[in-house]
């Protein structure tokens, strides 16, 4: 017998329906767990505790009279705290942003919020979603479950630990150049960053507009897919959002992958210095296991990840010093260290670089659509190239020396192609490795599919060691 | 954004790179404290190598890119009424 923490979202839902459990049992369990396991983990910045049972108790009264909100009615969750909550601070974990209440909420909290969900709090982030875990900030750094001195991979910490850790099933967070899916691969989670304009980001504070995605954070494919079939849609206030009828992103699932075209771009993890050779041998596992699986499995050439880099880099560096060059002039010490000199140099970029820069996003976004995606179904390769480093490996100055130069999470960054990351095998230290399938524009749904093929065939079924 | 995704190797700093990047933040007016510095430069080096890679020579024709979508303007007034 599972216990609650335990359950699915689709499983969690069918007892909430059968009067098994109830939305309040499902809420005080997180929120015992919230008790037992975060003076150590610190996920959450804020827990909105009374908040939570009250939203639990309107969707037990609402399921008892007959309304349903959907799949995620009753089920806790937590949000990064870039996401507006209309009367709740949005800090972003910053000293600049302690005081910052929410007028309204942000798109994805009012479809959660009308789906039924119950909000447990704010989770830690990097400073603005970039700086870095850091000790001079105004709340704590988030810790891996799966080796506390080690870090949950940035910018969606708290998201991902708290979802490893089971203190919910459920969390949102953010993605500019990979920020959703290296913790979901540090921490052994499944991290969806969709398709540019799928999802609104309306509310939630901007790092670099061009490349911010927002995106589920869970504990299986399937519950990722439940999750965006909530929070994908249309949103006119968005100036990315792109209207398209409704789908059902679980439609996919159980259909296996036999036939399908999988190109594997193992030269991406190759191709920079540093990578794991475990990490590397645990994706040429599951491209063998793609392959007993039915699936066609053959490399494939991308251009080169510098490019991708280059265009990330250079877009978003641009971006967040005009977000923010006000604020770094008159309140620079308000700023952690690491954001300060990681965005301060944007200053010296010119109007040509930011205009080649998307350019050339253009072009390698054309690139993989006509050359790569005519031929395979979807790419392979990995979320990062190393375990999850310790956290004492991050200097107080940018950058840390001895971690990699480059993310293969770059490639959908700069281009807006939608990128899953599923838990794929763990390091000998204990810690875990995530594969990153990324797919065609809009193709969530086969996504889904082709990552719930491989969890049901190979994926992990370890917990922490909390 | 991503954060384990820094230089394992940097190369060095030159002194001209030194040179610019004081010449620039002091162009723009910018005070860099002292004790973030060494950072900034670091992050300004990485940076400009990036910038060098975008920077390729195309066509006028190539260059109707990141256009401005009026209709992202109209949905958007509607969507506020």
């Amino acid at each position: 017998m599972k216990e609650l923490h335990e359950l699915s979202i689709a499983e969690a839902g069918a007892a909430l329906r059968s009067r098994t459990v109830s939305a309040v049992e499902l809420t005080e369990a997180s929120l015992a767990r919230i008790d037992a396991l975060d003076p150590t983990l610190k996920s959450f910045i804020l827990v909105t505790r009374e908040r939570a049972r009250e939203e639990a108790k309107t969707a037990d009264a609402e399921l008892a009279s007959g309304i349903d909100r959907g799949p995620l009615h009753g089920i806790p969750y937590g949000l990064k705290d870039i996401y507006d909550v209309a009367g709740i601070a949005t800090t972003a974990h910053s000293r600049v942003c302690v005081d910052n209440i929410a007028a309204e909420d942000s798109a994805v909290q009012s479809r959660l919020r009308a789906g039924g969900a119950v909000l447990l709090g704010k989770q830690a982030t990097h400073e603005f979603a970039l700086g870095g875990p850091s000790p001079e900030l105004p709340f704590p750094i988030a810790r891996n479950p799966w080796n506390t001195e080690h870090f949950t991979g940035g910018s969606s910490s708290g998201s991902a630990a708290s979802v490893a850790a089971g203190i919910v099933r459920m969390s949102m967070g953010t993605d500019t150049g990979g920020s959703i899916r290296l913790p979901a691969s540090y921490c052994a989670i499944v991290g969806l960053k969709p398709t540019t304009g799928l999802i609104s980001r309306r509310g939630v504070y901007p790092l670099s507009y061009s490349l911010d995605h927002c995106g589920p954070m869970t504990s299986s494919v399937s519950d990722a897919a439940l999750m965006t079939n909530v929070i994908a849609g249309f949103d006119p206030r968005d100036p990315a959002s792109v209207e398209r009828p409704a789908e059902d992103f679980s439609a996919g699932l159980g259909k296996g992958v036999k036939g399908l075209r999988v190109g594997y771009a193992r030269d991406v993890i190759t191709g920079i210095d540093g990578h794991s050779p475990e990490l590397l041998a645990t994706i040429d596992k599951a491209a063998e296991i793609f392959r007993s699986l039915g699936a066609v499995v053959e490399d494939v050439k991308l251009p080169a990840l510098e490019l991708f880099g280059a265009v990330a880099i250079v877009v978003m560096t641009s971006e967040a010093f005009t977000i923010h060059e006000t604020n770094l002039r008159r309140r620079s010490r308000d700023y952690g260290k690491i954001f300060y000199q990681r965005v301060i140099p944007g200053a010296a970029l010119t109007a040509s670089d930011l205009t080649q820069a998307f350019r050339l996003r253009r072009e390698l976004a054309l690139t993989m659509e006509q050359d790569v995606f005519s031929k395979f179904d979807v790419v392979l390769t990995s979320a990062g190239v190393i375990p999850a480093p310790k956290i004492s490996d991050f200097t107080e100055s940018w950058p840390p020396p001895s971690l990699p130069a480059a993310a293969p999470t770059f490639i959908a960054s700069a281009t807006g192609h939608p990128a899953l990351v599923v838990p794929a095998g763990m390091s000998a230290t204990g810690l875990p490795f995530g594969l990153q399938l990324v797919g065609r524009y809009f193709d969530e749904a086969m996504l889904f599919r082709i990552a719930a093929a491989f969890e049901d065939a190979a994926g992990m079924t370890a917990r922490p060691p909390i | 954004m991503a954060s384990s995704t820094n230089a394992k190797e940097a190369e060095p700093i030159s002194a001209e790179q030194e040179r610019d990047f004081d010449a620039m933040m002091r162009r723009v007016g910018i005070d860099v404290p002292a004790d973030r510095r060494d950072g900034a430069l670091a992050v300004y080096r990485d940076l400009m190598r990036a910038a060098a890679l975008v920077h390729v020579e195309r066509s006028p024709a190539q260059w109707t890119v990141h256009a401005y979508r009026v209709d992202t303007i109209a949905r958007a007034k509607d969507a506020s009424k």
